[in-house]
């Protein structure tokens, strides 16, 4: 009896020991990060190619409609030819995302498709993907085992796409994901492009902790075929403000 | 006009307003015999907003110093024109959000072509990258109201304003309607989401924004005929596809089409789709119809088929994020006419903006694009934008 009550308590906390969590469960830690509900920010992009920047400046509003339900909303505010521009995310864990996007210059609310989330965000090397959550069940994960990246012991996770719908919608064949265990965040990552080349890398320069969160503050992607960059820092980020409702909605988007 | 707008800007520049805008040079050589410019000159634009608690102002006004016009050359003391492109006030209320004043009010959910938009006019004369350049804002309260994820939108427009098309006829009088409660315009329009599909329907009791010429005792006349607009729209977004759809139903005061000086009651209705062909490249591609009822062989002269089938296309493309082609086409099946708007646009730095483009009318000489091919023009815009 006691040898059958050892051998029970230690199948339930193999999970939680490092090496054998599994790809899907250190992701979960990674998604499904508790304590925050909301958040708002801004957001300055620097994007360089061949040799010339840009600048975006965004504010950005997110909240958890549900657990596996998130809504956003992004307001340009730099430069501004494109100031007021609005984009609206509305998720839904069965069924495709809503996206909006208000242009002040057309004075309309366009509805756009719900795929394509492998397009360029603001003309930078993040696509619309990359900075939105991904959806667990969209990819099959695989832990690698424990690297050292930059000094910081971390879990190396493989990530493939669950259906030839999500690659073709993301344009990743393969992502793998270094995570830092003690931060539960990405630190640095490669995206690999339909033919299974290397496309591009991320760097997390920073991560910051937020009331209990931490959240990548500081993030760089480098095209490693177009030889481009795009640099995105997040700077007033505050959570759990208890935003309204009231701000993920199309009314607010062209006000 | 010069002198308001002088006093409005003062004003709002001594009380601490927020100033935006942008400084323009273009250049519109025309692409028809003698390639003279339909206009070059410089426009700066000022915007001017605040919002205090649940108010907002609103005002933006056009600085236009054109160095020749369609009018031909001018001296430098009638070359600048002022005048306000929206000016309004919003009160913002929990569910309802009031707006007064000189405003653009858009329905309709299809692209370039919507049945169902009737309370803004055009400016058929001056189609270039930037919507405010041909569509004119008018003076209008609106109301909207929210609830759930439904809305509903009150429109009312005390006084007419006509397209312009620039097709002036030689001798014909343009009589427009009296400024007078009769001749008010309003509308209701009701939208809402069900199962992944954004819809409206939509009431518009107004004037026709075209005119109808006719001859009488004086000459030719051009008028502008009553009409009630029953519309519906729709849009749903799968894949990489959003479907859209929009017609109306136009009640004229021909009820019965027994009168040829007043035209048919008539459907328009519009179906297409957006498709995201791939992450810089997107397409849009409709079909247009338009049926007049209670035709008779005859009686709706020559320009007005019982039957027009048009195609449109918008094709977008972008690069790197700075560069951006956008070509937008409309065809009509029936006279093989059509209408092309391309338009480049680079992005020098931030806020800098060169558009490189060309409105271009043609077909045959009865066909509706065919009539405007003197309107066809380039045109070569440098915008700073503040």
């Amino acid at each position: 009896m006691r040898k059958f009550a050892i051998i029970l308590m230690s199948l339930f906390l193999i999970p939680l020991y490092g090496e054998n969590l599994t790809g899907r469960q250190i992701m979960e830690k990674v998604v499904k990060k508790t304590g925050w509900k909301d958040m708002e920010g801004e957001i300055t992009m620097k994007i360089t190619v061949r040799g010339r920047t840009r600048i975006r400046k965004i504010k950005m509003y997110s909240r958890k409609r549900t657990e596996d339900e998130t809504d956003m909303v992004m307001k340009f505010l730099y430069p501004p030819d494109v100031e007021g521009t609005g984009f609206l995310l509305i998720e839904h864990s069965r069924g495709e995302d809503e996206r909006y996007l208000y242009l002040p210059a057309l004075r309309r609310i366009k509805r756009i498709a719900a795929s394509g989330k492998g397009g360029a965000f603001m003309g930078s090397d993040f696509s619309y993907y990359d900075i939105g959550k991904p959806k667990l069940q969209d990819w099959k994960y695989k832990n690698l085992g424990m690297v050292e990246y930059n000094g910081i012991k971390c879990y190396k996770v493989e990530a493939l796409p669950s259906s030839k719908k999500v690659e073709k919608d993301t344009r990743y064949s393969k992502v793998i994901h270094w995570v830092d265990p003690e931060k539960w965040s990405v630190i640095h990552a490669e995206y690999y492009d339909r033919t299974g080349t290397l496309w591009k890398v991320l760097d997390v320069k920073e991560i910051k902790k937020i009331g209990s969160i931490w959240f990548q503050t500081h993030m760089v992607m480098k095209n490693v075929q177009a030889g481009s960059s795009s640099e995105m820092k997040f700077e007033n980020l505050q959570v759990n403000k208890g935003l309204p409702a009231s701000i993920f909605t199309k009314r607010y988007l062209q006000q | 006009m010069r002198k308001l707008a002088v006093v409005l800007v003062l004003t709002a520049l001594l009380s601490g307003v927020d100033f935006q805008g942008y400084l323009k040079f273009f250049a519109h050589p025309k692409l028809v015999s003698p390639y003279n410019f339909d206009r070059y000159g410089t426009r700066f634009q000022l915007t001017m907003k605040e919002k205090r608690q649940n108010i907002e102002f609103f005002a933006s006004f056009d600085f236009d110093l054109d160095q020749r016009n369609s009018e031909g050359s001018a001296d430098r003391s009638s070359v600048l024109k002022v005048y306000p492109v929206e000016a309004y006030v919003t009160f913002h209320f929990s569910a309802v959000d009031l707006k007064l004043g000189k405003q653009f009010v858009f329905w309709g959910r299809t692209d370039w072509i919507n049945p169902t938009d009737n309370v803004t006019p055009w400016d058929y004369t001056n189609i270039t990258a930037e919507i405010e350049d041909y569509r004119l804002a008018v003076n209008a309260v609106k109301a909207d109201w929210y609830f759930g994820l439904s809305s509903i939108e009150f429109v009312f427009v005390p006084y007419f304003t006509p397209n312009k098309t620039g097709m002036e006829i030689p001798g014909a009088e343009q009589v427009l309607p009296e400024q007078k409660p009769e001749n008010w315009q309003e509308g209701i329009r009701f939208s809402s989401s069900l199962a992944g599909v954004n819809f409206s329907t939509s009431y518009w009791r107004g004037f026709d924004l075209f005119p109808t010429v006719y001859p009488s005792f004086a000459g030719l006349r051009m008028e502008y005929g009553r009409q009630q607009v029953f519309g519906a729209d729709f849009d749903y977004a799968t894949g990489r596809f959003v479907f859209k759809g929009e017609g109306a139903y136009y009640l004229t005061e021909d009820a019965e089409g027994t009168n040829p000086f007043v035209k048919n009651p008539y459907i328009k209705y519009v179906l297409g789709m957006d498709w995201n062909v791939a992450d810089n490249l997107s397409v849009n591609l409709q079909f247009v119809q338009k049926r007049v009822l209670k035709w008779h062989e005859g009686l709706m002269g020559p320009t007005e088929d019982k039957m027009t089938n048009s195609a449109s296309v918008r094709l977008s493309y972008k690069k790197e994020g700075f560069y951006n082609f956008q070509l937008i086409g409309v065809y009509n099946f029936q006279d093989g006419d059509y209408f092309l708007l391309p338009v480049f646009t680079y992005e020098i730095s931030d806020g800098v903006n060169l558009y490189l483009g060309a409105t271009i009318f043609n077909g045959p000489e009865n066909s509706i694009f065919g009539r405007s091919k003197d309107f066809s023009k380039a045109f070569i815009e440098i915008k700073y934008s503040f």
